[in-house]
């Protein structure tokens, strides 16, 4: 594990020569920027306006004033349709885009002249900081975790009610709907694997964490910040799942729910919940709270509301100091949860993922050295000698066998 | 004035045997849970001895100086998978077997061989889950314990608890006996 002050060496003599580079074209993108930003007023948005308003008063005879009222109303209908569904969207968007084009319009401009910078920024600082941390840990800036892996933590997401493993819980009404996302680490630590994103949702917005928990269980365990009714169809159901467990620091911030009692106290021992405790502090020490976590399929999911990590501000020097730090913390944080919560202890039953074999079709390819950002294909014996498909980034298991799939690393599209 | 009277007591009267009646039915299905989480604990203890056989058999052929301790385990779990053992006995023999495990585990440290065995490996796997699935199913027959015990000694249930004939119940405790048998003094003179 890296220290601060090795961390602040590095950025000394590795990462500040780029900053330099860097911080010229942040000034140049933030000129552009302004420049454009007039010149899109002068030229596009008042003349657009202007004759919307021309076109609308004259031929519909519409008065101005009521004109102003019909185009609040509308961008304000816009927004509740936007949570009525898609139904109701479709034609309220209808109306709403001739209002709305410009903004629209103005947001896709302002993404154009910044993504230059930001990926320069993510490849040449980002990438860098994250390889200082570990080698073997590998990043995408604009991949981010699965949808379906998001949707089975039941944290936030869709929830199939068809799935008898887990009766308890109410099916996601809001599911995860706009789901998008950005800087997916991902990689192995120790002998387990981990990976976190910035995720956004209707129903969260954050850092979503998910690793490989070192020991199987039958039935899902659920631990949510308070008493919450949000996952559960009523609170009979509630309470009658709730496990009351020893450790009175972990009940004052968590309310832990599973099935069977045994499950969850076998998962939650006192040392993890002690853990557990630990890790919520430092987050809390940042300034946030409400995390919730689920062991959903020997899976360890954890959902951060946190702000969005690894971006740059464009509107500050890169000089100032407070920015690396704050991103070494970020990472620091993230990338020490398998070793706060010690999921490398592999002593029980679970056996350890057996080193990875590249293999391409079946057939062992010797020699290979991955590279970041490239997607292969990998097929990974367990210990128990079932053979599961895995990418060389986020484990999946394909209902059919997967095609060989290559993928360039972003920084060379 | 009368009826009013004969009204109120007979209101009361109903209150208390539907009180009577609940908290009845509260310790009844606090007492099963406790036997439940009782038979989680059997479930893992029978797998433990199961587990036992196999384990003595490879470890015999390594370990020299420790004949005496597997002797013992074997003999205690023939003892308490006999089946005349109560509750109580079971427990505390089971504390045995605990510490006599706790004292091969440490043993094998000497026996460099027997940690490289894979059988052994796969063995050793297996009886830290079950002793994980042990102290988990240990710990929510602690927490029913307690649940009841605060059921039949707190007043007012507590009256009801008395009539039924139901006494607070001991918890499951382990760590002395495992504990005291560990000596790892000893280990290191030899």
């Amino acid at each position: 594990m890296r220290t601060r002050e090795e961390f602040i060496n590095f950025y000394k003599n590795e990462i500040i020569p780029y900053v330099r580079k860097l911080e010229e074209e942040r000034k140049k993108t933030v000129y552009n920027l302004y420049f454009w930003m007039v010149a899109y007023g002068l030229f596009f948005f008042l003349p657009y306006i202007y004759v919307e308003i021309w076109i609308l008063s004259t031929f519909f005879s519409i008065d101005i004033n009521l004109l102003y009222i019909i185009l609040h109303t509308l961008v304000i209908i816009a927004e509740i349709a936007e949570f009525a569904g898609e139904v109701v969207m479709i034609p309220m968007m209808c109306c709403g885009t001739i209002f709305l084009l410009p903004f629209i319009l103005w947001v896709s401009l302002y993404y154009t002249i910044i993504e230059s910078f930001v990926s320069n920024f993510k490849k040449q600082i980002i990438l860098k900081i994250i390889k200082f941390f570990d080698p073997n840990l590998r990043y995408s800036r604009l991949e981010f975790i699965d949808s379906d892996k998001f949707n089975k933590s039941r944290l936030f997401g869709k929830i199939d009610e068809s799935d008898e493993s887990n009766p308890f819980l109410w099916p996601g009404e809001e599911g995860s709907q706009n789901y998008s996302g950005d800087d997916l680490v991902w990689g192995k630590v120790g002998h387990t694997f981990m990976e976190f994103s910035d995720i956004s949702t209707n129903s969260f917005s954050g850092i979503f964490y998910v690793a490989d928990f070192n020991k199987t269980f039958k039935c899902p365990v659920f631990v949510l910040p308070g008493k919450s009714l949000k996952f559960f169809k009523s609170s009979q159901k509630r309470d009658k799942h709730q496990v009351i467990l020893e450790n009175p620091e972990f009940e004052q911030r968590y309310s832990t729910y599973c099935e069977d009692q045994n499950v969850a106290r076998y998962i939650l021992t006192p040392d993890l919940m002690e853990r557990i405790v630990k890790l919520s502090k430092s987050i809390e020490s940042m300034g946030y709270t409400g995390v919730s976590i689920s062991f959903v399929g020997n899976q360890f999911n954890m959902a951060v509301p946190y702000h969005n990590m690894l971006e740059p501000n464009l509107y500050r020097p890169l000089y100032e100091s407070a920015d690396p730090l704050a991103y070494f913390e970020d990472l620091l944080l993230f990338y020490s949860i398998v070793k706060e919560l010690d999921l490398n202890t592999r002593i029980w039953s679970k056996a350890p993922v057996v080193e990875a074999v590249p293999t391409v079709m079946g057939k062992v390819v010797e020699g290979i050295t991955l590279t970041p950002g490239v997607i292969y294909l990998e097929s990974v014996k367990k210990a128990d000698h079932d053979v599961e498909w895995n990418w060389s980034g986020p484990v999946v298991k394909p209902k059919v066998k997967p095609k060989l799939v290559y993928a360039k690393p972003y920084w060379e599209k | 004035m009368i009826l009013i009277i004969v009204g109120l007591v007979s209101i009361i009267g109903i209150v208390i045997v539907l009180w009577y009646f609940s908290t009845y039915n509260r310790l009844i299905n606090s007492d099963n849970q406790v036997g439940n989480a009782f038979s989680g604990i059997d479930v893992q203890l029978t797998k433990r001895y199961d587990l036992i056989p196999n384990l003595v058999s490879v470890v015999k052929g390594y370990m020299i100086h420790e004949k005496e301790t597997l002797t013992k385990v074997t003999e205690l779990r023939s003892r308490a998978m006999s089946g005349k053992a109560s509750d109580n006995e079971k427990i505390a023999l089971n504390n045995q077997i605990s510490g006599a495990l706790a004292d091969i585990k440490v043993a094998v440290e000497n026996y460099p061989n027997l940690k490289a065995n894979e059988n052994f490996l796969h063995l050793q796997a297996s009886l830290n889950e079950i002793e994980a699935q042990l102290a988990a199913a240990r710990r929510t027959f602690n927490a029913m314990v307690t649940s009841y015990n605060n059921d039949v000694q707190m007043f007012p249930s507590s009256i009801v608890a008395s009539n039924m004939g139901l006494t607070a119940k001991e918890w499951f405790e382990t760590t002395e006996v495992k504990k005291g048998n560990i000596d790892v003094g000893s280990l290191l003179d030899k």
